[in-house]
């Protein structure tokens, strides 16, 4: 479904991916994960072709995202949904016409045939009766719910998830991830899921990467990952300070 | 050598700076002439560019005219002609004037806006949303409130005219003595339809070049500003700056290419 071959991205005085490879397998849920500022949402956007790599590139069913522009590069946009971290709802519409947006955009669906739709994707998400409600008005959970609901209403083959529950109480976090699982189950897209909640993330993924000095460290399943003899991986899994990580 | 480098370094950013934005304005252009066209973001763009400008330029318009009817009438006090002060006036306002305080309140108005509110999008990764829906961020961001800035900014020019003369007439009128006849025949000889035409054209070029920077400076507020409240706020500052600037040099290559 997506491969990463020798993917390599600086900016200035930070060289950020170092040639990292990674194959995320279709209809399943992988989690990115990894010391913060290592650069998992750079990936995420170089999956996504918001970012062009410095060398290597990201394939998606064939097609290298780099090598495409305008329209061709919208088309397979058009696969993808994304939530980000901090839900990036158009602050200037209310919640019902941010999930309505891109059905308005992309599609030819009449006003009543996107109510439904729209309507039907919120209460997917465990939100009801708050439409007219702007994003300044949510709380975090209600945001990435909003935003879950927007990334989903093109029915996306797949979906990437930018730390969906950061910022959010232990409570919440565990019903975004349930809701995340969920939907995933029944719909049966391919998710790209970079997150810092571990142990937690492993209950609901299928595959873990860890992402370590620009590179993938290690993939598997997550039972493979916590029996994993790495001594990278043993301390991250227990936010230790004494190990090969450098803290500072 | 450190310096030499400087130079090169700087000159490099300069130019591809330029660059960029030479591309933006094209993006900005193929936007213009390919359908879908978002009429209703371009009304809601045109009330905020254009209505919501309406009272700060006519109380400058009226204030400027006022001014301009007081120290006219002085200057051509010292060679008895005052009766010319109409014409003085007139051509002033909607020769110079006009295009020129119309495009600058409006810049200090809606294009320190017109950045902020595309700097915090892209900041709030709104507009990396618009690109992962497949959506041209250029076209449903930048586009509305170009196109309402080429129409409203004439308009507002237009009213910006007639209430400085309006000001004009009522100084020179009732408080200077001027003769009412006087005032009006000399508007109606002098000013030929070539001074309204090349002041509706200021201020289209005006209106192209305040929303262009404006929406440059917010769009690429990180690359070129830096991140958060305070990118923003120069990016803010810059789009007013450089618009305001950029105004008053090109109305004088404008100008002397007109007359």
């Amino acid at each position: 479904m997506i491969n990463i071959v020798n993917l390599k991205k600086s900016f200035p005085g930070q060289e950020v991916l170092q040639g990292l490879n990674l194959s995320i397998v279709k209809n399943k849920i992988t989690a990115i994960v990894g010391r913060s500022g290592c650069g998992k949402s750079v990936l995420l956007k170089l999956i996504i072709g918001l970012l062009k790599p410095d060398a290597g590139e990201v394939r998606v069913n064939g097609d290298v995202l780099s090598n495409l522009e305008g329209s061709q590069l919208n088309e397979i946009r058009k696969k993808f949904g994304m939530l980000f971290q901090g839900a990036a709802l158009l602050d200037s519409m209310d919640v019902f016409n941010n999930v309505a947006f891109p059905l308005r955009e992309k599609t030819r669906l009449s006003q009543d045939e996107i109510k439904i739709r729209v309507e039907q994707e919120l209460k997917n998400v465990g939100i009801v009766g708050m439409n007219d409600k702007y994003p300044s008005q949510l709380s975090g959970g209600m945001k990435k719910r909003v935003g879950l609901a927007r990334a989903l209403i093109m029915e996306p083959e797949i979906v990437l998830f930018d730390e969906p529950t950061t910022g959010l109480d232990p409570i919440m976090k565990t019903a975004i991830h349930q809701l995340i699982f969920d939907t995933q189950r029944r719909v049966g897209f391919t998710a790209v899921l970079v997150s810092h909640d571990i142990p937690d993330v492993f209950e609901i993924v299928d595959y873990v990467a860890m992402m370590y000095e620009g590179r993938i460290l290690e993939s598997g399943t997550p039972q493979d990952f916590q029996n994993s003899k790495d001594p990278v991986i043993q301390q991250f899994l227990k936010g230790s300070l004494e190990g090969p990580i450098n803290v500072n | 050598m450190q310096a030499i480098q400087n130079l090169g370094a700087g000159t490099l950013f300069f130019v591809q700076k330029m660059g960029t934005r030479v591309v933006f304005l094209i993006e900005m252009f193929c936007c213009f002439c390919s359908p879908p066209f978002q009429f209703k973001a371009i009304i809601k763009q045109i009330h905020f560019i254009g209505v919501r400008s309406l009272a700060i330029i006519l109380l400058t318009a009226g204030f400027t005219g006022m001014v301009l009817a007081m120290q006219g009438f002085y200057t051509l006090q010292k060679f008895g002609s005052e009766g010319l002060l109409g014409s003085a006036v007139a051509l002033t306002i909607i020769r110079e004037l006009g295009p020129v305080l119309a495009a600058l309140m409006v810049t200090g108005r809606a294009g320190s806006a017109i950045a902020a509110e595309i700097g915090i999008m892209r900041i709030s990764e709104q507009l990396d949303a618009l690109d992962t829906m497949a959506l041209n961020p250029i076209r449903y961001v930048v586009m509305p409130k170009a196109i309402a800035a080429l129409i409203a900014l004439p308009l507002l020019t237009g009213i910006f005219d007639v209430v400085g003369i309006m000001g004009g007439y009522l100084v020179a009128v009732k408080m200077l003595g001027v003769s009412a006849g006087a005032f009006i025949s000399g508007i109606e000889t002098s000013v030929v339809w070539d001074d309204i035409f090349s002041g509706m054209i200021k201020s289209v070029c005006f209106a192209l070049l305040m929303v262009w920077i404006s929406c440059f400076e917010g769009y690429f507020v990180e690359t070129y500003h830096g991140y958060g409240a305070e990118g923003v706020s120069l990016a803010t500052t810059n789009a007013v700056v450089l618009s305001s600037v950029n105004i008053l040099i090109w109305d004088y290559f404008i100008t002397t290419v007109m007359f």
